[in-house]
């Protein structure tokens, strides 16, 4: 019964994050989350005809806003316990399944 | 006799002032290993290399690199050390009670905390991330995650989550006592001893690397090798192998270990502010981990009619098996007659297949 009241209780949860996950993954603008690009710019001295144009200037990484670690921290959160009910009902099935093995071989 | 003498001294004049501290630093850790048996193992070897990298010019430093780059930065050693704890573990308690699986889960909490407290504190998300799962108090897995995601700051990272580990029994009680009341440390638990079946003790890590393989594809190379570890063990046809897993295998990759991760100990990469900061970020991972399984367990008791006692939920750390004597020790001091010792190590050996889970999903996040 507790199982029952357990699992209840942690799907209900994940159900209740997720859409709130997807929300703020929406609302977060893509590009404040990302690795900066390597920027050369190479300036040809005077004289010289060919000149390689400029790349755009590169993002500097900036540390996680707030909303971007909680939104880290809740992923985390329903990925761990997600996969921990995974395991805990296989273990429940496979506890079963041998059991009842057992049981008629004696 | 000059020149004798300048060429027999000279060496002298190349000492900075940053040296002598991480000598001393070293010697804390020698010090802390021999006198106070904490984590000997690793803090020793880690004190004497910070001081072997900290002389001028010292010959040590091509030779750890040379280390550095065969077993750190391809991430050998941790893995290989894993294959060991694997082999060490017995699942027995968590596969006797599966559902203890959901504090390890909840004691990863502080990770993600720290992820937040860390991106606050201005560094950068593969650095915050790092330290963040010192949290994980899982020596391999910190190394790993920390050398995958590319973090400068991996020398004190190290420092920070042996040292922390070997100091749970100072750590966690007072933050137990805070959140728990004297009531609540009294619950007694009692223990159904159920069968687990062989079958079920060989499955159990095939399947576990599978699921969290498929859900966290990052993780696959720390879980993969401490469940086959594990499966050496169980199996029961290869007991030579399982015993040079858990012995032989085990002692030699921590020899090196600790020695070449002092590579990273040198003081122009340690001595910053930012490892002060770090060292504060891991005891907040830790004490936040602690208190997370403590509330989760509380949360539950909520829910349930057959109650839980509340100080089970701070052993789901990976701090195997300190965290469950530590807990058990404090369930004997309230009561004499409340044993919670197989409760402990069911939610203790659960903490070390969530923390791995934990470390793999940081890298799904941040690679």
């Amino acid at each position: 019964m507790m199982m029952k009241k357990i699992f209840a209780l942690i799907l209900s949860l994940m159900l209740l994050t997720m859409p709130c996950l997807a929300i703020a993954e929406e609302t977060i603008p893509a590009e404040a989350i990302g690795s900066a690009d390597a920027q050369t710019d190479i300036v040809i001295a005077d004289g010289e005809e060919n000149k390689e144009p400029a790349e755009e200037p590169a993002e500097e990484e900036k540390p996680l806003t707030l909303m971007e670690s909680l939104v880290f921290m809740g992923k985390g959160l329903v990925g761990i316990f997600l996969v921990t009910a995974m395991i805990i009902l296989v273990l429940r099935i496979l506890e079963k399944a041998t059991t009842k093995k057992e049981e008629p071989e004696q | 006799m000059a020149d004798f003498l300048q060429d027999l001294l000279g060496n002298f004049g190349e000492l900075t002032w940053q040296m002598p501290i991480m000598w001393a630093i070293g010697a804390i850790l020698i010090y802390l290993a021999i006198k106070k048996d904490m984590e000997p193992s690793l803090l020793l070897p880690m004190g004497f290399g910070a001081i072997l990298v900290n002389l001028p010019n010292s010959g040590a430093i091509e030779t750890l690199e040379t280390l550095f780059n065969a077993g750190i930065d391809n991430e050998l050693f941790p893995l290989l050390l894993f294959i060991g704890i694997g082999a060490m573990i017995d699942f027995g308690p968590v596969l006797n009670n599966p559902k203890l699986m959901l504090f390890g889960a909840a004691a990863q909490f502080g990770i993600f905390f720290t992820l937040a407290l860390a991106s606050v504190c201005s560094f950068l998300p593969n650095d915050a991330a790092s330290i963040a799962v010192i949290g994980a108090a899982d020596g391999p897995t910190s190394i790993v995650v920390a050398n995958a995601l590319g973090s400068k700051y991996l020398g004190a990272i190290m420092v920070a989550a042996y040292s922390y580990m070997a100091l749970v029994p100072i750590v966690q009680p007072p933050v137990i006592k805070l959140l728990t009341s004297k009531k609540e440390r009294l619950i007694r638990m009692p223990y159904e001893q159920k069968t687990v079946t062989k079958t079920t003790r060989i499955l159990f890590p095939i399947i576990v690397t599978m699921l969290v393989g498929l859900v966290a594809p990052g993780a696959v190379a720390l879980i993969g090798f401490l469940m086959f570890g594990n499966l050496l063990r169980e199996c029961g046809v290869l007991n030579s192998l399982s015993e040079t897993a858990q012995k032989v295998l085990a002692n030699l990759i921590t020899l090196f270990l600790g020695l070449t991760i002092a590579f990273r100990m040198q003081a122009d990469q340690f001595l910053s502010p930012d490892t002060l900061l770090i060292m504060g970020l891991g005891l907040v991972a830790f004490i936040v981990d602690t208190a997370g399984g403590v509330l989760f367990a509380k949360l539950l008791n909520v829910f349930s009619k057959t109650k839980i006692n509340p100080m089970i939920g701070a052993c789901g750390i990976s701090a195997f098996p300190m965290s469950s004597r530590v807990v058990h020790k404090m369930g004997l001091k309230e009561d004499p007659q409340n044993f919670l010792l197989m409760h402990t190590v069911g939610v203790n050996v659960s903490g070390q297949i969530a923390s791995v889970i934990a470390g793999g999903l940081i890298l799904s996040f941040f690679l």
